[in-house]
């Protein structure tokens, strides 16, 4: 049995258990108030998912006497059988049987079928009554008299979130004390708030890990989504998938399920050729599909490949003009991997027909606004008749963020991580001043890049025309839509994990940051949102019309 | 500097008269006039912290500043009003003679910066004025006015709907004309 099995096993003891004691706590009712139709329903229906779980998991016996007794619930929903007299003591003869096997889970060699118990609930079902020879002790040999408690607790993931903002306060006032230990020159103070930090730091990886999932219960499902998809859309996918042991927050995790079905949809829809014109093409028969979770640096990485024809930037270029989302003078300018960013521009759909899965409109704006949302990036990389991938960038978890923390006239701001490509230090002389926008040359690139201090400070009349007023500046090349922009900040800081803050009203319609969070020094810092940030820089220079 | 003393203070009229209902509020001075809120609202009122300004958002609003912790917004009510122009630097914010009245609205905390001490009254259903007429005379659309409250000394106090202030409709148009 390898971990994931294992794994799986624990859930399912612990659902298991607790649907037991759960049928055992409402039979007890019911025998009390036999007419109680919802104590049937809900008894019906944990037994009918207790054999839907027992056969997934193998686990025969258990699955069958949970059928078995399934069925008598139905004939009880639907009156055919009364609970009453011996009846009552065959069900619950059965249902500790059902205990024992549960309990006894690990044990393979007591996993038997009782026979004769099915036998007897079979007949109760079909005759409506208990077949004169079944025996009629109410409790059985079998029962050992020990009481289980289950090893594993569910908790409401609501707690968790609970707990992980007070860990996140927690290392806020951390902060604030080593601030406080470093200005007092007391040892045994030093040493107190040592071991005090890595508590708070052992303590903040504990709940961050207790609310992690594998990515493989999301992406076990994509077989069978991708077989579907594919037979409707009559074209033969083969699949394969890495990496699903990679783990992530449950709540990143539940935000990207939509995204990842829409974003294979596409794969197949609009990237997997039809066999023939695979053939044609010289490529093999079976389109590829390839979804890979990989982790490093904080950070989750989730790809979804596919080896098909590839976006055309061309068409996407003509499409924009057709559609006013760019003139043509600037199209010409884009390069490829700036045009791949247009499909992400709100009202840009390429799917030409309709199908049940795709081009209702619904295009990779809102996936893209979703990723944005949690923080994320999506970044596309295709090769015309080679194929397409997209990669998500995904932050492990929602609220702490590693960011890098910098100063922007006298306040403070913070970049989180997953955003920034790479920090670089330039002389004047590499910024170039075209046409009222810009540009750093670096390593044969040009990149935009929008002068923090004035951008944000400056109320009207925004220009690019930089105050140079140094002769060497930091700058934070960040992506957003397939595109770098380089931001010029005063003053870089450090590198710190922060706890991030929503902004609530009256702040919480201002799209250039995505939150707040308090300094151990006490000072507010303002967490820049790289996707409001290059919008609203876009649209001052009325390029693209972003709405 | 928790408001524990909720007793009646400015209110000179002697003993209500029984079976009327009592309404306790805070009142503030915003340039000269007076001004009150519902005490329920209240949750503070603390020297005004280090306010720093967030970059783009409403003229009115200050910034943000850390009051036990809570990362709060800090408006300036006599510039949501119009009752001044807005040429305050952040800097004048901070000066030391001004209170910032923390308030909870009903899902979000904020701060109002007042230039006095805040103080409380209790009014009468009968020393409140609700009628329309009375409060077109003053200076605002009556959608945060409540009504008006008549002191002792014949002075009238602005009761505000503190919730209706910073509504988001309300925010878009004072934000909207500047």
């Amino acid at each position: 049995m390898n971990d994931r099995d294992k794994e799986y096993r624990v859930i399912f003891l612990a659902e298991a258990q607790q649907s037991y004691d759960q049928i055992s706590t409402d039979i007890v009712k019911l025998e009390k108030d036999p007419g109680n139709e919802n104590i049937v329903d809900e008894i019906f229906r944990l037994l009918h998912n207790m054999k839907a779980n027992a056969s997934t998991m193998d686990l025969d016996a258990i699955a069958e006497l949970s059928h078995c007794l399934e069925n008598v619930f139905s004939s009880i929903r639907t009156g055919e059988l009364v609970f009453e007299g011996n009846k009552v003591n065959l069900i619950f003869k059965a249902i500790d049987y059902l205990g024992y096997l549960i309990n006894n889970i690990g044990k393979s060699q007591r996993q038997i079928h009782n026979d004769e118990l099915l036998a007897d609930l079979n007949d109760l079902v079909v005759k409506g009554e208990v077949p004169a020879e079944a025996s009629q002790e109410h409790t059985s040999s079998f029962i050992s008299k020990k009481l289980h408690l289950s090893d594993s607790v569910s908790i409401p993931v609501r707690k968790l979130d609970d707990l992980l903002n007070l860990v996140g306060e927690l290392i806020i006032s951390r902060d604030h004390l080593i601030n406080f230990a470093e200005l007092s020159e007391n040892q045994q103070m030093k040493h107190i708030t040592q071991s005090l930090s890595r508590i708070a730091d052992s303590i903040q990886e504990t709940v961050m890990t207790a609310r992690l999932v594998t990515v493989s219960s999301l992406f076990n499902k994509f077989p069978k989504v991708i077989r579907d998809i594919a037979s409707d859309e009559n074209k033969k996918v083969n699949l394969s998938i890495t990496g699903t042991d990679t783990t992530i927050d449950r709540n990143v995790l539940k935000v990207i399920s939509d995204i990842m079905i829409h974003l294979i949809r596409n794969a197949i829809i609009h990237g997997i050729e039809d066999p023939d014109e695979r053939i044609k093409r010289k490529k093999s028969e079976e389109g590829k599909v390839e979804i890979s979770a990989i982790s490093e640096k904080g950070l989750v990485f989730i790809s979804i490949s596919d080896d098909g024809r590839g976006i055309d930037t061309k068409a996407i270029k003509a499409k924009a003009i057709k559609k006013d989302i760019i003139s043509q003078s600037r199209a010409r300018g884009l390069g490829e991997r700036e045009t791949l960013g247009l499909l992400f521009v709100p009202g840009f759909s390429m799917a030409d027909k309709v199908t049940e899965y795709a081009g209702r409109g619904v295009g990779l704006d809102i996936v893209k606004r979703v990723i944005d949302s949690i923080g994320g990036d999506l970044r596309i990389e295709s090769k015309v008749g080679e194929g397409t991938r997209f990669i998500m960038s995904l932050p492990i978890s929602m609220a702490v963020k590693a960011a890098l923390l910098f100063k922007v006239s006298d306040n403070n701001f913070a970049l989180p991580l997953l955003n920034i490509h790479v920090v670089v230090t330039v002389s004047r002389d590499m910024i170039h001043n075209v046409g009222e926008v810009l540009v750093l040359e670096h390593k044969n690139e040009m990149i935009e890049l929008i002068y923090l201090h004035d951008f944000l400070f400056k109320e009207l009349d925004y220009s690019s025309h930089i105050n140079l007023k140094r002769e060497v500046m930091d700058v934070i090349v960040v992506w957003y839509n397939n595109k770098k922009y380089g931001l010029v900040v005063d003053q870089l800081l450090r590198q710190q994990e922060i706890m991030i803050k929503p902004l609530q009203n009256p702040l919480d319609d201002n799209t250039l940051f995505s939150g707040i969070t308090l300094l151990g020094s006490g000072e507010v810092c303002y967490v820049l949102d790289v996707a409001g940030t290059s919008k609203a820089y876009e649209q001052k220079d009325n390029k693209v019309q972003l709405h | 500097m928790k408001h524990s003393d909720k007793s009646a203070s400015g209110n000179n009229l002697g003993q209500p008269v029984r079976n009327d209902k009592l309404y306790q509020f805070v009142t503030f001075k915003l340039a000269g006039g007076d001004y009150a809120v519902n005490i329920e609202y209240v949750k503070e009122v603390t020297i005004t912290p280090k306010v720093s300004k967030m970059p783009r958002t409403p003229f009115f609003i200050k910034g943000v500043a850390n009051v036990r912790g809570d990362l709060i917004a800090i408006v300036d009510l006599e510039e949501r009003f119009g009752l001044k122009s807005s040429s305050l630097k952040v800097k004048d914010v901070s000066e030391p003679e001004t209170y910032t009245m923390v308030i909870d609205a009903d899902t979000y905390t904020i701060g109002f910066i007042v230039k006095e001490m805040p103080n409380t009254l209790v009014l009468n259903e009968s020393q409140i004025d609700r009628s329309a007429d009375v409060i077109e005379k003053a200076k605002f659309k009556n959608k945060y006015i409540t009504g008006l409250g008549k002191l002792g000394d014949g002075n009238l106090v602005v009761l505000l709907d503190i919730l209706k202030v910073l509504s988001k409709k309300e925010i878009q148009e004072v934000s909207s004309v500047r």
